[in-house]
């Protein structure tokens, strides 16, 4: 709890820092400390694997995407302006936070009351989610069972706090989300090697074109 | 909940306020980091990881999305030698 308010706080200020900032090179320093901070909240909220991604993709390839396309155009010297009608946008950005507000307060009750919340679960209900999900066996899950709560306990003596427990450091587990990702998500990960071939070659398309045909 | 709706109106702030072309790929970026806060929160909440999973498109998309959205503004700055928004007006005919 306290990890996760110090990586929001700190999330919130470089992000602010983002958009205050006159260099974009600073920006794209600050953007660093946010993409850190999220990753750090990542691993607050128990998901390792997500974490680890988050640094490698945007900290590591983003990051440096953008830092080289400064670097190209040379826009460290380039001053930036802002934009004129504030007050029309001070009001719309206060209606859009009134109602981004208002749905996550819908949201959260709604969650807390149709029980999708794990605590509300009967333990066969859960163990048969580990099952499905990531495709453990009996064995798998009693020997997670004795890693986390010591040998000799099994699952069935387990109380629910401990249950819940156990879910999160199961879900956390970088095996896990792989055989999530390789039995009940393999469509959508096809479907995004497509996505990124059909970005690389569209990347190439459009910067090979000569400036003067198009100009 | 309350941070990721913080930094999703802090992104949409920026792509509002700012014009340098960059600065607003940079608030998209904070923007989706935002959602996929919010996915991995409910992910925990809700004891299922499809959410984490899901988190992990949204992050190959992104990087799709960046490549693509770099490689415009740099043949943009080609023709028209800046990346401010306001000035680049050829779309309008």
């Amino acid at each position: 709890m306290v990890l996760l308010v110090i990586f929001g706080l700190v999330a919130i200020c470089s992000a602010i820092c983002v958009i205050a900032f006159k260099n974009p090179i600073h920006s794209a320093l600050a953007l660093i400390l946010t993409f850190f901070s999220q990753a750090g909240l990542f691993i607050a909220l128990g998901a390792h694997f997500v974490a680890a991604v988050q640094i490698i993709v945007y900290a590591g390839a983003i990051m440096v995407l953008f830092l080289f396309v400064i670097m190209l155009l040379n826009l460290g010297s380039l001053q930036d302006t802002v934009r004129q009608n504030v007050g029309a946008i001070k009001i719309f950005v206060f209606l859009l936070a009134a109602l981004l507000v208002i749905e996550g307060i819908t949201v959260a009750r709604y969650v807390d009351q149709n029980g999708g919340v794990i605590k509300d679960q009967s333990l066969d209900v859960v163990i048969q989610r580990l099952k499905d999900d990531f495709k453990m066996s009996d064995e798998d899950i009693k020997s997670s069972v004795e890693k986390l709560y010591g040998e000799g306990t099994s699952i069935s003596n387990l109380t629910s706090v401990q249950v819940i427990g156990l879910v999160h450091s199961e879900m956390g587990k970088t095996e896990r989300i792989g055989t999530l990702l390789f039995s009940k998500f393999v469509l959508p990960f096809e479907v995004t090697s497509f996505i990124l071939i059909a970005a690389l070659i569209g990347v190439i398309t459009i910067v090979n074109r000569d400036p003067q045909e198009t100009a | 909940m309350v941070l990721s709706v913080l930094l999703f109106t802090i992104g949409v702030i920026g792509v509002l306020v700012r014009r340098n072309a960059i600065i607003i790929f940079m608030c998209i970026e904070i923007m989706l980091n935002a959602a996929n806060l919010l996915f991995v929160a409910f992910s925990r909440e809700l004891g299922d990881s499809s959410g984490q999973v899901i988190v992990f498109f949204v992050m190959t998309v992104a990087a799709a999305e960046v490549a693509i959205g770099l490689a415009i503004i740099v043949s943009v700055f080609k023709n028209h030698d800046t990346v401010n928004v306001d000035e680049i007006k050829s779309m309008k005919g």
